[in-house]
């Protein structure tokens, strides 16, 4: 047995997806967003939280998916790692899981479109439903939108 | 606890006689016979050591209190100043500063003041003597390892708890200034124990009668390793050997010297004094009274002045008592700021007057003698009236010195953060509530609305001053600092600084300090020739240093001007390729600024021999470094033979700017202020095509005019007639941008875009709007090629 870890459970349309509560620190339905220009795609813009600006990406469109349009249930995940705050993207947030870290598989090459590397690992709920865990550490990872502006650029 | 409260104030007091102490030791040494300057650093000093007494930092005050002997003596001309003096004083104000900051990093503000206390003391007991051999030291390696009694005995003691070791320093032959080296090597070896005995001793290290040995007796509990370590750390340390001490050691080296020399017993004396601060101070209390004394006794002896110019002294040497009242009269009035009798003032006054202009006089009189009436509801008694009038002079007096002694508090940053964005969040609802109040158009409803609106405005420009400071608090130390360097490489440097008040956030402020400092050193180091070097090629021998801040966009430009030889280009390429920086293709690729920008790679350096100050080509790139890291940049300028300006341009990470804002599409801009000449309207048909380029004729000249929709990919399809420009300018190169729409001139907030966005183009942060929307800043910096 490991230890237990909380998870937030969220969605990017079919699968869902999990981030460690450590790293979220609110969640907040959608609003006005000011676009950032010379950006990556899924650099959405910044939004202003009671005086802070922070970046919102769009995760769907951070792992190459086809972005999907937002609805009533659409939130934005404020997570922070390290020295770096950003709110991202979600189709749906649901709920708060605990997981037991020794559950912990790691993950396959791909799951649901998006590479291993941003994955920490796949965590079986039940019978049914399997949680990915994301690796935040690596999806807002800075040099690797450097990299994409300059692809682009 | 009260003592906490009292000590961050303490602090901030202290740092202030200490910046005081610097600029006017500073101000004296280009007037060394100004006594009112040695007053007034008598003064400061005095304070410093009663604060640090009542707040029981005994070795600060001990300090000061040696330091006040040597102005004591100044000021009452008994001796002269000399470099040697001024050198002592700066490096005392030097080891007060240590003490300070180690204070306000928590410490207990210890240091071993021995070797400036002997030094000082020196000064005080070669005036006594009148006797200039007394230095003379015949000291030798032979006797370096031996101990006299109280040495021994602190020695022996500290064997039972901690570890005493026989270090052996040897610095480089080459070495320029090993003043300074002994300095840091004992720096180092005091953070982490005490030196109990340093050959040679301190009194020869002030005098720079060093060979290149260092030998000392330290107690600490670090192990030998770490000692080594940090000692060879420090350049210019060519070896050091570090025994360790055991009860046998110091047995043999145990001398019971009889202590018959003068010598001996100053040492003995200065080594116990930092500890024994209440047994000194009666001692030293008599000594100015001994020391007038004996000047007494001498001066008919030597000087066959008549004795009226005695009396003239004495009239200078305001502590005395011993005087006949006529002089006592007079002296207070030549120094107002002593305590005294107003009443006796007064009469030596209307004394004094009428000698020259009688009626005039009266008028004056009679003039004073009704202001008090007018001010003070007439309650007309005389005598009181007369009181009420001395008091009135003084209070003037004592105002100016309440507000010279600052009143301060401590405040985390992270608070100012918080009220900040608390006071943004109220800033939208006072928007919202603007709104709302139109709307219900109720006049007792609109007023208050309105009046809150004032109000916090009035808090949002409180808030946001808060934390900016003028960048003087950083500036103010270099005039000293120079003044060493060009002293010690001698050089000879005029540093003249602009712009002090230039405001800038707290933690550029903390940040910007060092790379600055560094930058100085190598403009005085490699920048300013020597005065023969610069006679030569027809200059002024003395080089100029210009330091200046100022704010344009939402930057702050520092930069670090020199009239000195200028870069070499082709020693910088010839440097380059022999390190390997670059390849001879790219040498010949490389244009002026990206040369210059060589000198920034780590592990370059065009010194061709290393000095102590600079050009160990380690120094540059950590400036790039840092000043990268806070989101600046460095440019060089450079002509040879003319001078090398270094252009360090800062962001303000937070801070309040005036900005014009934009509308483009459905998109918000803010343009800062400072970067625009002038918004204009402009035909569609001005726009000429130039290789290209748009352009535009703008006071006679052409410009290039951008789109903000192309420059920003913004949507829309709205073209007008008329384009709405704005004219930017950076330096003296001017460019026009077309915007859909002018929304106002407004004060900004600036704010980060975070860790996460860094480096985009032509923006350079964000502000939120009064609607609580987040409007972009551009950067004009950047549109500019």
């Amino acid at each position: 047995m490991g230890e237990d870890l909380k998870f937030i459970m969220f969605s990017l349309g079919h699968e869902s997806y999990g981030v460690e509560v450590d790293h979220v620190n609110t969640i907040e339905r959608m609003m006005p967003i000011t676009r950032v220009p010379k950006t990556p795609d899924f650099v959405k813009g910044v939004i202003n939280l009671r005086g802070t600006v922070i970046p919102i990406i769009d995760l769907r469109g951070r792992f190459g998916l086809e972005e999907t349009e937002y609805t009533e249930q659409t939130r934005i995940i404020i997570v922070s790692i390290k020295d770096i705050e950003v709110g991202l993207i979600v189709a749906e947030a649901n709920d708060v899981f605990d997981i037991d870290s020794a559950s912990i598989e790691p993950a396959p090459e791909i799951v649901g479109g998006i590479k291993a590397k941003y994955l920490q690992g796949i965590a079986k709920l039940d019978q049914q439903r399997v949680l990915v865990l994301l690796n935040l550490s690596e999806v807002l990872n800075k040099n690797e939108i450097v990299q994409l502006e300059e692809f682009e650029g | 606890m009260s003592s906490d409260q009292y000590l961050n104030m303490f602090i901030d007091e202290a740092k202030e006689h200490l910046q005081h102490l610097n600029d006017n030791v500073m101000k004296l040494e280009n007037a060394p016979d100004n006594l009112e300057l040695v007053q007034e650093i008598f003064r400061s000093a005095h304070t410093l050591k009663g604060m640090a007494a009542t707040m029981g930092f005994d070795d600060l005050s001990s300090l000061t209190h040696e330091m006040e002997n040597v102005l004591d003596l100044v000021r009452n001309r008994k001796i002269q100043m000399s470099s040697f003096i001024f050198d002592v004083l700066f490096n005392s104000l030097d080891i007060l500063e240590m003490m300070l900051s180690d204070i306000f990093e928590g410490g207990t503000g210890k240091a071993d003041v021995t070797d400036i206390v002997s030094a000082l003391h020196m000064i005080v007991v070669k005036n006594q003597e009148g006797n200039h051999n007394v230095e003379s030291n015949q000291e030798t390696e032979n006797t370096a390892a031996e101990l006299d009694e109280h040495q021994y005995s602190v020695l022996k003691r500290s064997l039972e708890s901690k570890q005493v070791f026989y270090i052996k320093v040897n610095i480089d032959e080459g070495c320029l200034l090993k003043v300074a080296r002994v300095f840091m090597v004992t720096n180092t070896l005091e953070q982490n124990g005490e030196i109990v005995k340093i050959t040679p001793s301190t009194d020869d290290i002030e005098q720079e009668l060093i060979n290149n040995e260092l030998l000392l007796y330290y107690i600490s509990d670090v192990d030998e390793q770490t000692l080594q370590h940090e000692i060879l750390n420090i350049s210019e340390i060519k070896s050091i050997q570090i025994d360790v001490v055991d009860n046998h050691f110091l047995e043999e080296h145990f001398v019971d010297m009889p202590q018959n020399t003068t010598e001996n017993e100053e040492k003995h004396e200065s080594e116990i004094q930092p500890g024994s601060k209440k047994q000194r101070e009666p001692e030293k209390q008599h000594e100015p009274d001994n020391q007038l004394g004996s000047k007494k006794q001498r001066e008919p002896e030597k000087k066959h002045k008549p004795d009226n110019q005695l009396g003239s002294k004495k009239q200078r040497e305001p502590e005395k008592k011993h005087k006949p009242d006529n002089q006592l009269g007079f002296k207070k009035q030549r120094e107002p700021e002593k305590k005294h009798n107003p009443d006796n003032q007064l009469g030596s006054k209307k004394q004094r007057e009428p000698e020259k202009k009688h009626e005039p006089d009266n008028q004056l009189g009679s003039k004073k003698q009704r202001e008090p009436e007018k001010k003070h509801k007439p309650e007309k008694k005389h005598k009181p009236e007369n009181q009420l009038k001395s008091k009135k002079q003084r209070e003037p007096e004592k105002k100016s010195l309440k507000s010279s002694t600052n009143r301060t508090i401590r405040v985390d940053i992270a608070k100012l953060d918080t009220l900040m964005n608390l006071f943004s969040e109220l800033l939208i609802d006072r928007v919202r509530l603007e709104v709302l109040s139109s709307e219900i158009d109720r006049m007792d409803l609109t007023e208050t609305v309105e009046h809150m609106s004032r109000v916090s405005g009035d808090i949002q420009n409180i808030v946001l001053n808060l934390r900016m400071m003028p960048v003087e608090s950083v500036f103010n130390r270099f005039p000293r600092m120079v003044r060493d360097l060009a002293k010690s490489l001698n050089k000879e440097v005029e540093l003249i600084i602009t712009g002090a008040d230039t405001e800038l956030d707290r933690n550029v402020i903390d940040e910007i300090g060092d790379p600055l400092v560094h930058l100085l050193r190598n403009a005085l180091d490699h920048g300013i020739e020597t005065p023969d070097e610069r006679i030569q090629s027809g200059k002024s021998e003395k080089g100029t240093l210009s330091l200046s801040a100022y704010h344009s966009g939402n930057q702050v430009f520092i930069e670090i001007e020199e009239d000195g030889r200028g870069i070499d280009k082709e020693k910088i390429i010839n440097i380059a390729l022999k390190k390997q920086i670059i390849s001879k293709d790219e040498a010949q690729m490389m244009t002026d600024e990206q040369i210059h920008q060589l000198i920034f790679s780590p592990g370059f350096s065009t010194a061709e021999k290393v000095s102590d100050i600079s050009g160990r080509g380690v120094g540059l790139d950590v400036v790039k470094t840092k000043i990268n890291s806070l989101g600046g940049q460095i440019q060089i300028d450079s002509k040879k033979g003319e001078g090398t300006t270094f252009s360090v341009q800062l962001p303000l990470t937070l801070s309040i700017i005036p900005a014009m804002l934009i509308k483009q599409g459905e998109e918000k801009y803010a343009i800062p202020l400072s970067s625009i000449i002038e918004t204009d309207i402009l035909q569609k048909k001005d726009i000429k095509i130039v290789h290209n380029i748009n352009m535009i004729e703008y006071r006679e000249k052409l410009i290039p005019i951008l789109f903000l929709k192309n420059i920003f990919d913004i949507p829309g399809s709205y073209d007008p007639v008329d384009y709405n420009i704005v004219i930017l300018q950076k330096g003296d190169k001017k460019l026009a941008i077309v915007v859909d729409e002018f929304i106002g001139q407004q004060e900004i907030v600036l704010k980060s875009l975070g860790n996460y966005l860094t480096d985009i183009f032509a923006i350079s942060g964000a502000t939120i709007l009064g609607d609580g929307q987040v409007a972009l800043i551009v950067d004009p910096n950047a549109l500019f090629k």
